[in-house]
């Protein structure tokens, strides 16, 4: 079977799900699945044979489900649960923020609100809390930002295992998940009395590509006119100390950042107005650095010139991995716009969606 | 409550869209459970124990009810009564309904 594109949209009333040919012009669209409930998480997961699209909806009224596709999303099915704390634990499950891939092919990670993490080794099936984090001594002294005390991105890089939590800063494992330190020199904190606290920072993302292991690129909650290196960090020490990679950028306030399946030093970002979240001057822009941030580049072309006030939320930015990748997003106006080239063109891909929370995309074969 | 006195026969009307979970006849009029308890908690225990998947969508790890589902004793929300520890009688209508909330 040739290569197909996928694009899961995870809206505020359900999942929609792009298919086509790597590079056809046309797309198909379907959905909403689990129309009227908000999906914070979607996950393609491409290390099973035949790759499995991964949804969760979080109902405000009936609770949380785990749903999984096998067949790229045309119809799902739920497992047979999902994350919760015990009674014993006292904290009750809001949200789920970020799903993703173990350290095996059944393995899945699941960051949550209140922002504490779960592993499932059966596919999703039954789930247990990863104490190490979830129980950290400092997990009660977490507070939350705008969007609740989330723990939102999960990723393995360089033989550990970082974790982002909004606000808790970023945490590491090295030992397998058994411990859990923060890492966060050099990532700032406007909001708390010390610019560097030991942890507590409102990391919006974190994103890195296998081939530098040393590196990572992390948006940090900044917009702050009085210290404008706090936003766009990157380490180069696998995730120990962080330095600002901000100038040339019009804002270093943002969500999303992420990096070019091909090239390590390719990263993009989507600069926000730091008071209203929004689109500088109405005018949006996906700035994209191949110098790992030394400097930056406009992208633009095909978007809106003026009048556009959108956001784009922390999991709303995604790169496929075809042989010429595009970069995707998905607005709070529930556009979802594709950027062909790496960003050198864009186009709009459906205008009307809900708005929208998370995109994922993969071309899988 | 003791194991030995289950409590009273209790209807409880469950929110249509969790109807599939209740193994309910497709022709039944007005499909409601029949459950047992001297009050709203031990009726809600009685859900989880014998409906775990109608429970878990309802109510939180604590075992009470979601943010946004609302629970009626007949015309009351249980609120404006003893909460969890309205006590119910035979007969009792319990109605467990999704609140009006969202956007």
């Amino acid at each position: 079977m040739p290569s197909r594109l996928v694009v899961a949209v995870g809206t505020k009333k359900g999942l929609f799900v792009f298919e086509g040919g790597a590079n056809s012009k046309k797309l198909e669209l379907r959905g909403p699945f689990f129309h009227g409930m908000p999906i914070n998480a979607a996950f393609i997961d491409c290390r099973t044979k035949s790759p499995r699209v991964w949804a969760v909806p979080s109902c405000p009224w009936f609770g949380t489900t785990i749903q999984v596709s096998k067949d790229l999303g045309q119809k799902f099915k739920p497992t047979k649960s999902a994350p919760a704390f015990t009674a014993e634990d006292g904290r009750t499950l809001k949200n789920v923020w970020s799903l993703g891939a173990g350290s095996h092919a059944k393995e899945l990670l699941c960051g949550v609100e209140p922002a504490a993490l779960f592993r499932s080794t059966d596919s999703g099936e039954s789930w247990e809390k990863v104490s190490s984090i979830s129980d950290h001594p400092h997990a009660r002294t977490w507070m939350p930002g705008a969007g609740g005390l989330c723990l939102h991105t999960i990723l393995h890089h360089g033989g550990a295992l970082h974790l982002g939590i909004s606000t808790g800063g970023h945490y590491a494992s090295r030992d397998g998940m058994q411990t859990f330190e923060p890492e966060n020199t050099g990532v700032g904190a406007a909001f708390q009395p010390v610019r560097n606290p030991e942890y507590g920072q409102c990391v919006h993302k974190i994103a890195a590509h296998p081939d530098k292991p040393e590196r990572l690129y992390m948006m940090n909650h900044g917009g702050f006119e009085e210290d404008p290196t706090l936003g766009v960090l990157r380490s180069d020490d696998g995730g120990k100390s962080w330095t600002s990679i901000a100038k040339g950028l019009p804002s270093d306030f943002g969500f999303p950042i992420v990096v070019h399946p091909h090239d390590p030093d390719t990263v993009y970002v989507m600069p926000l107005a730091p008071n209203t979240r929004t689109c500088p001057e109405g005018n949006p822009a996906i700035w994209r650095s191949t110098s790992a941030g030394a400097k930056w580049e406009k992208l633009n072309k095909g978007l809106p010139k003026k009048d556009a006030y959108f956001t784009v939320l922390r999991d709303g930015m995604d790169v496929d991995n075809g042989k010429k990748p595009s970069v995707w997003f998905g607005t709070t106006t529930g556009q979802l716009w594709r950027g062909r080239e790496g960003g050198d063109e864009f186009e709009c891909v459906a205008s009307a969606l809900p708005p929208i929370h998370c995109v994922k995309v993969a071309v899988v074969d | 409550m003791s194991l030995a006195s289950p409590g009273p026969e209790i209807r409880v009307a469950i929110p249509r869209a969790l109807h599939s979970l209740c193994d309910f006849s497709p022709h039944s009029p007005s499909p409601e459970l029949t459950l047992h308890g001297a009050d709203v908690r031990a009726l809600l225990l009685d859900l989880l124990r014998r409906y775990p998947r109608v429970h878990v969508r309802l109510c939180d790890e604590r075992g009470d009810p979601r943010p946004h589902i609302n629970v009626f004793v007949n015309d009351d929300h249980v609120r404006v009564r003893a909460g969890l520890d309205t006590p119910l009688a035979e007969g009792d209508l319990v109605s467990l309904l999704p609140a009006v909330s969202g956007g």
